[in-house]
């Protein structure tokens, strides 16, 4: 992935904190992301327009040895989904990846994920007994898909899990982000991290958003109300149509948390949401998901001798503070970071429009007359 | 795959000619065999007399053991539970949920916690098709012309399951949306069948052959005279722990045990999943039928479980009452105050009684109407024997008369 596109920081937006290397989720050491993106454009009204895709988020990327992640999960607002929380909620913990797509195609994504980790754990479901529960989340694009067309297939679930990688983190139109739209203007799929010092330590929080909620009138960047000034093409405001939208927000760290400070971080994402000026709409899917790739306790299969118990260090709940600032930055910065790298789009439904991207010299020039530009 | 033994069972199974989701007059019931039950159940002594709820099955068998994966042997399947029968999309119920255990899958709960409503069928299947089951369900809305205006333009699906790795080639992903449609399409009011049907098609429930199972309570006119329905998707229990109307059961009646490959001692005994649907016609606000949805576990554990690690014990229960008052307003109609109706509660305690007892029945039910099955591993899981059942009922002063 060569990055061309600016993103937040290089317009100049003075966001604070100090990300890592990729300012992205993989910089938490083995995240790996994947895509796949579907993008068909209909010439015509009663043309078909397929705009979405797929993301795969791997939190210990490809890695042969079943090994859990600690977690916890939090909604803002629940008119969505995410799989594989019941057992987040009762045992704080969760194997294998993260999948985010459009609302319709949950499912199909679900069984690729269920296929997927059967062939990556072979002898964890073939020779003992296994059940996957993956995790699975979405966001609506029907405003430049055909949604209800259910064109993810199985096939291109797995292309985005079998092409997860580390490094940067491609953002914008891409993977399950493709049709999304925030603040009626063009959403999608943003990334941001941040490096932590607790003591003698230094910790690393990643965010990766699929962005697509928020009224025009409601949207600030850095305290600045934007949307007030940027009020062309808000394609909802105008049709007389409610926010439609929803966020899924997956944090991940290094830090060694617990499932209950985990859900506790997890919180934190509403609040890098809040910042952005969104009061958390009825239709809203806001969805919040955290994991810590710290102690990683290997899951003896059913059938085999279970420990007794294992031996792990959870930062103190002192600490905790240090975290959550930087991670609500993170998850500001990686809206910013979609809807910067985000290109406009033909709708679908309704036909003929353009949901368009913020163009980047308005915002500056928004900020700069507000006095929140560094140069 | 024997796609004309499949056919033939899905005709069976839908209950065709008989307009029902699948009759079978000649099987006893737990009551048909003296099992003492507390309450006065329905007619059909099923979900489906809580009036406009509607049930349909797809079920799957065909091939023997050995395992051969993406061949079989198919023992699987879908159960699908219309609240309102077909005009159960865009007319939403209000609803609520209770996990008892969360090793499991239950989708569409994050809008069912928020909204408290629910739009559409709660379907129950395998754990691993979980995900074609809930996409073929947005297929068939779609296909129905329901997603459109007036109603939502995109659906959250509620699927839940129960693990048939004991008996089903799970890892073959034989259920198709084809077979999703034809359940719904199959939903009726009438008589359910149970044991080895529909989603419940390959369970094991305390170390005998599990199933789906149904049952029903009737309040006096003095309480309302509402209905309760139960249906389950029973897959839990450890070996000792079945309990019939209070007899020890699990502990009396010698069969394998299933999980005895489990070296952990802890795990030998209980793992599993059960999934509880609870249904009335009672005007309950979704914060009452959360509490509904928690008395099916109190229910449950009549039965015997302690519920293990290893169970996704996952129930949701929703009321047909307030009909038109959660339709979607649309943005565009003017403003309107809709008024609900709900039973004060000093009088939920029935209602209450009511699901714990239809849901201990609808457990006995399932293990009653299941029928011997072989294991993947070839070793025979038998069914709760009659004769012996009736036997330890008589023996513990229990036999009803």
């Amino acid at each position: 992935m060569t990055k061309v596109k600016p993103r937040a920081r290089d317009l100049g937006l003075p966001l604070q904190g100090e990300p890592g290397p990729f300012n992205a989720i993989t910089d938490v050491p083995g995240v790996e992301v994947g895509f796949t993106t579907l993008k068909q454009l209909a010439g015509a009204p009663d043309e078909t327009q397929v705009y979405t895709g797929v993301t795969a988020i791997l939190p210990r990327g490809g890695r042969a040895e079943p090994i859990p992640v600690w977690a916890g999960q939090f909604d803002l607002n629940g008119n969505g989904e995410m799989t594989g929380t019941h057992w987040i909620d009762d045992a704080g913990y969760f194997l294998g990846p993260i999948c985010l797509t459009n609302t319709h195609s949950v499912g199909i994504v679900h069984q690729a994920t269920v296929r997927y980790l059967i062939e990556l754990y072979p002898e964890l479901f073939r020779k003992f007994h296994a059940w996957a529960m993956p995790v699975v989340s979405e966001t609506y694009d029907g405003v430049v898909n055909d949604i209800c067309g259910l064109h993810v297939t199985e096939q291109h679930a797995l292309d985005a899990l079998r092409s997860a990688a580390p490094g940067p983190v491609a953002e914008g139109n891409i993977g399950g982000g493709a049709g999304m739209a925030t603040y009626e203007f063009k959403g999608g799929t943003g990334s941001s991290s941040r490096r932590i010092s607790i003591v003698d330590r230094t910790y690393t929080v990643g965010v990766l958003v699929q962005s697509n909620f928020g009224r025009r009138s409601e949207f600030a960047v850095l305290g600045v109300p934007v949307g007030r000034h940027v009020t062309e093409n808000a394609i909802f405001t105008e049709s007389g149509l409610p926010d439609q939208g929803s966020i899924v927000v997956v944090i991940a760290t290094d830090a060694p948390l617990t499932s209950t400070q985990l859900r506790r971080l997890a919180k934190r994402g509403a609040l890098g949401i809040g910042r952005t000026g969104t009061s958390g709409g009825h239709y809203s899917g806001d969805l919040m998901l955290a994991f810590s790739v710290a102690n990683a306790t290997p899951l003896p299969p059913i059938g085999c001798v279970q420990p007794v118990g294992f031996h792990a260090e959870w930062l103190h709940d002192a600490h905790l503070d240090d975290i959550y600032g930087p991670t609500v930055d993170a998850v500001e910065e990686a809206i910013l970071n979609a809807m910067i790298a985000a290109e406009a789009v033909p709708t679908f439904k309704p036909y003929g429009r353009m949901l368009s991207a913020i163009d980047h010299a308005r915002l500056l020039a928004v900020l700069s007359e507000y006095g929140r530009l560094h140069r | 795959m024997k796609l004309d033994r499949i056919v033939l069972l899905l005709l069976a199974c839908a209950g065709l000619l008989a307009g029902g989701p699948g009759t079978a007059a000649d099987k006893p019931r737990a009551r048909d065999l003296g099992v003492p039950f507390d309450g006065t159940p329905g007619p059909l002594n099923a979900i489906t007399d809580v009036p406009g709820v509607a049930v349909g099955y797809t079920t799957l068998i065909s091939g023997e053991p050995p395992l051969k994966e993406g061949e079989g042997p198919i023992r699987t399947g879908v159960t699908a539970i219309l609240p309102r029968g077909t005009g159960s999309y865009g007319n939403p119920v209000f609803a609520g949920w209770f996990r008892m255990n969360g090793n499991g899958e239950m989708t569409g709960t994050t809008w069912l916690e928020e909204g408290g409503l629910l739009s559409g069928p709660v379907m129950i299947t395998n754990t691993h098709s979980v995900g074609v089951v809930r996409d073929a369900v947005i297929d068939w809305l779609r296909k129905k012309d329901l997603l459109k205006d007036g109603n939502y333009p995109w659906a959250l699906p509620v699927v839940a399951e129960t693990w048939d790795g004991a008996l089903n080639d799970l890892n073959g992903f034989h259920v198709r949306p084809e077979h999703v449609f034809q359940a719904l399409d199959a939903a009726r009011s009438g008589p359910v069948a149970e044991g080895n049907v529909g989603g419940g098609t390959g369970m094991v429930c305390y170390q005998f052959k599990g199933g789906t199972g149904t049952s029903s309570r009737v309040l006096s006119a003095k309480l309302g005279g509402y209905t309760v329905g139960v249906i389950v998707q029973c897959n839990c229990g450890g070996y000792d722990e079945l309990r019939v109307a209070g007899v020890p059961v699990g502990r009396e009646i010698k069969r394998i045990n299933v999980w005895a490959d489990v070296q952990s001692p802890t795990r030998e005994a209980a793992m599993g999943s059960i999934i509880i649907v609870v249904a009335t016609n009672a005007p309950l606000l979704p914060t009452q039928l959360n509490r509904l949805a928690r008395r099916a576990a109190i229910g449950l554990a009549r039965t015997g479980t302690t519920v293990s690690d290893g169970d996704g014990d996952i129930f949701i229960a929703f009321s047909t009452a307030n009909d038109g008052v959660a339709k979607d307003a649309g943005f565009d109609s003017p403003f309107k105050v809709r008024t609900a109706g709900m039973v004060p509660n000093d009088y939920i305690d029935p209602l209450f009684a009511a699901t714990v007892q239809a849901t201990e029945e609808a457990i006995t039910n399932a293990m009653v109407a299941a029928e011997d099955m072989t294991l993947l591993d070839g070793r025979k899981l038998i069914a709760l024997p009659h004769d012996q059942l009736r036997a330890l009922l008589r023996k513990y002063g229990r036999l009803e008369k």
